[in-house]
């Protein structure tokens, strides 16, 4: 698979409760024009002593490697999607 | 929904199978490794973490606070399976392709269900939020391991089980006939 860079397309969940074929991306409804929320695509990023952060606002974390990274939900709210690498390892942190 | 521009691809979330695009019937792979927790309680475990930063800020004011406190789905959606209430909070997951859901209030404290030949652990803590992530995993029945929170906790003797912390109405709408643990 390719290195995706993804974004999300904002769009209402489907409705019916059952979906076949090529049917199913007409199922969806399109709520907001495309790139209409922007994903994080180069992102930075700073060490825990210069973060500023609400110790009780909610963070998405993950480890890979042995590196731990640590992303806002609060944050995430505005973007929806961080398009990320840690090592040879490409993922999308979604929320 | 997420797009990929390059091939034009498009994954419904909750289903995380491409329906549209070069990648079409193509599946991401969910990834064990992430937990959502409070930041103080992140950076007590990871010190050295690193933190996302957009244009010098960390962190800003919950814009999502009133749809999360909320009894309404995101614009006003509604669950069509009325097993549970439309925002319910569910811990989903798929095993062979078959969809299953088990309520936040049945698994505070820790249970465990029998799905065919396996097992699978849940737990949340009574003091959880509810953006907590629910700790999940599963074993070969024979396993024999222990619903304990400390076993489930360190992830001893089971293999974490990947899903979905959401509501009800959100992930039944994306995958019908889903099964539900109580």
């Amino acid at each position: 698979m390719k290195n995706m860079c993804l974004f999300l397309a904002a769009t209402m969940a489907i409705m019916s409760a059952s979906w076949s074929g090529a049917d199913e991306f007409s199922k969806y409804q399109q709520i907001l024009p495309r790139g209409q929320i922007a994903a994080v695509t180069k992102p930075h990023y700073v060490t825990a002593k210069r973060a500023v952060i609400a110790g009780d606002s909610y963070v998405l974390g993950i480890v890979v490697e042995g590196q731990a990274r640590a992303y806002s939900l609060n944050l995430l709210n505005n973007h929806e999607v961080v398009n990320d690498q840690i090592g040879d390892l490409p993922f999308a942190a979604v929320w | 929904m997420l797009q990929d521009r390059e091939t034009d691809s498009y994954w419904p979330i909750m289903s995380g199978k491409s329906i549209h695009g070069e990648l079409a019937g193509t599946s991401m792979k969910e990834m064990t490794v992430n937990r959502k927790m409070t930041w103080s309680d992140w950076v007590s475990m990871h010190p050295e973490t690193l933190v996302l930063s957009v244009n010098g800020i960390e962190d800003q004011a919950d814009t999502y606070s009133h749809y999360f406190s909320s009894k309404r789905g995101f614009r006003n959606s509604r669950a069509k399976d009325r097993r549970l209430k439309t925002k319910t909070p569910i811990f989903a997951f798929r095993l062979k392709g078959k969809p299953y859901a088990v309520p936040y209030y049945e698994i505070v404290g820790g249970k465990q269900f029998n799905i065919g030949n396996r097992v699978a652990y849940f737990y949340r803590s009574p003091d959880q939020g509810l953006h907590d992530s629910t700790l999940a995993y599963i074993a070969d029945a024979d396993a024999a391991c222990l619903v304990e929170e400390s076993i489930i906790k360190s992830g001893e003797c089971a293999a974490p089980l990947t899903g979905f912390d959401t509501f009800w109405y959100n992930w039944s709408l994306n995958n019908a006939s889903t099964a539900l643990l109580d």
